[in-house]
């Protein structure tokens, strides 16, 4: 039998440490390590018995979201019907992995143009701003991942056409390390549909001088060089941006010679 | 203390020998190796799949395994009968509960080890990268089943087989619910209520913090600050589980 002594001994050992317990959890929740989103996010659910539910998920949340992946995969390979069935699955998804970038990448793309596209005429809107805030969900929840910045950029620059809404966020897109070549072109280009030809050669110059071998860029370079001060070019180039924006019932913009002066 | 190591060597070798244990560890491995022929159904998040199934796969068996384990030392022992035969020799009760807690620990660390060397192995015939970072989330979860083995163990000193059984899967399942209780005392209005929620998250021990799982899956950087922290509480959690274990054992009668 154990002595009554080591007795009392262990039931200190034992308090102090249940006692240095709280301390330590407190600190382990202050520390940068703790990534509050993956339960913040499942705390969010605002849909009744599911907050429990995923709660009781625990352990198997990300193998959840991978199986439920699998589903959506399903429902898209079905089209039709199960096109709309994948929107709620993305979204658990998200929530119970919000790390999972390429649900949060399918999420937005899928209701921009796929849902949108699908959509009745007066509810298009709405599935385009849908898919710009699923992408600026995922953007918070994961702000050191340049591909749901690219995303969203190529929403605004694509989708809608909104090149002045897209410069900033390529901007962050070529602000990442990881950052494909492709995003400062993209930057470039977007410079060039509204009219800041300085900036969008001033991009291309950057492009060059970071990976000397971009015959993208060279030849926009030379291009500008010939043709900057081609009025005609100029306004070739708005008629053909226009009739693309007519084709995607989006409003025309001004003519580039008048374009500051529209703007304001 | 050479008592202990002796009643702990035994241990691991009795074990090892174990059809059960070969059992867990070989279906442990096939489910990894299984999570190949899923990954075609995941277009472009097959590293994400095989990582997330792999890690789940060792929590999963590691459980398995620290439960069987932690209920087959004592209470065995004591209905067969084969206890008094050490009993009659100088060894005191703490030192072979010790003893046996930490063959426990070596059987669990050795499967931990080889499941986890598996996965490596298997991520790199995928990606062609030796991927050790999956080694740091499995010693995390190591001590979160070393946790659950010394509660169970404890329990099944003064409690039935089944009993302890279903207590470390409870325990298991409300640890992992603790950081949701750490969130509802965050944002508790009554001070009533937060008390009551703090003094929960102190009662159980909050077990998602030793899973690296989704930063390891998800790439992102753990400091290793974090992991000294969740190490130095696993252990204090440790600590408390051993000593209750050793007083409940010393007080049964035999």
């Amino acid at each position: 039998m154990i002595e009554p002594n080591t007795r009392k001994l262990l039931i200190v050992i034992a308090l102090l440490a249940w006692i240095a317990s709280y301390p330590l959890l407190q600190a382990i929740y202050r520390n940068p390590g703790y990534h509050a989103e993956y339960t913040e996010a499942v705390m969010d659910v605002r849909a009744g018995g599911t907050e429990a539910i995923m709660a009781m998920l625990g352990g198997f949340r990300s193998i959840a979201a991978n199986m439920l992946w699998l589903k959506s995969d399903q429902y898209w390979h079905q089209g039709g019907a199960g096109w709309w069935r994948m929107l709620p699955v993305l979204r658990t998804i998200t929530r119970l992995d919000p790390h999972f970038i390429n649900a949060w990448d399918t999420l937005g793309w899928h209701c921009a143009y796929n849902l949108q596209s699908d959509a009745i005429p007066e509810d298009k809107p709405k599935w385009i701003q849908a898919g710009v805030d699923a992408f600026q969900d995922g953007i918070r929840a994961n702000p050191n991942r340049y591909e749901l910045y690219a995303s969203l950029a190529w929403l605004y620059h694509d989708r809608l056409k909104d090149y002045h809404q897209a410069i900033p966020v390529w901007q962050q897109v070529v602000g990442f390390k990881d950052a494909p070549l492709a995003s400062a072109h993209m930057l470039a280009h977007a410079y060039e549909r509204t009219w800041q030809i300085d900036k969008a050669v001033a991009v291309w110059k950057a492009c060059l001088a970071k990976h000397k071998y971009d015959p993208v860029a060279e030849s926009a370079i030379e291009w500008w060089a010939k043709h900057r001060n081609d009025k005609a070019y100029l306004i070739s180039l708005w008629q053909r941006e226009n009739k693309l924006r007519h084709g995607v019932g989006l409003p025309p913009i001004p003519r580039p010679d008048q374009a500051p002066a529209a703007r304001k | 203390m050479r008592a202990t190591k002796s009643i702990c060597l035994n241990m691991v070798g009795e074990a090892l020998s174990r059809l059960i244990f070969q059992l867990i560890l070989v279906f442990g491995i096939a489910f990894m190796i299984a999570g190949f022929c899923f990954t075609y159904l995941a277009p472009g998040e097959e590293v994400k799949m095989l990582k997330d199934l792999g890690l789940t796969v060792v929590a999963i068996f590691g459980l398995l395994l620290a439960i069987y384990l932690a209920v087959s030392t004592i209470g065995p022992e004591v209905e067969r009968r084969t206890i008094y035969c050490l009993m009659a020799k100088p060894v005191k009760r703490h030192w072979f509960y010790l003893g046996k807690f930490l063959g426990s620990m070596a059987i669990l660390a050795i499967s931990c080890l080889i499941m986890g060397l598996v996965l490596v192995f298997a991520l790199y015939l995928k990606e062609q990268a030796w991927n050790w970072a999956l080694l740091g989330a499995v010693s995390l979860t190591y001590i979160a089943l070393v946790v659950v083995n010394a509660l169970v163990m404890a329990i099944s000193t003064f409690a039935s087989p089944m009993l302890a059984t279903v207590a470390g899967f409870t325990f298991w399942g409300l640890g992992y619910t603790q950081s949701y209780v750490h969130q509802l005392a965050t944002h508790a209005d009554n001070p009533t209520s937060r008390v009551m929620l703090e003094i929960m998250g102190v009662l159980i021990p909050d077990l998602q913090r030793f899973d690296l799982r989704e930063a390891v899956v998800d790439l992102i950087h753990v400091p290793p600050s974090y992991v000294y922290l969740v190490t130095a509480y696993g252990l204090a959690y440790l600590v408390v589980m051993l000593a209750i274990g050793i007083i409940a054992f010393n007080q049964k009668q035999m």
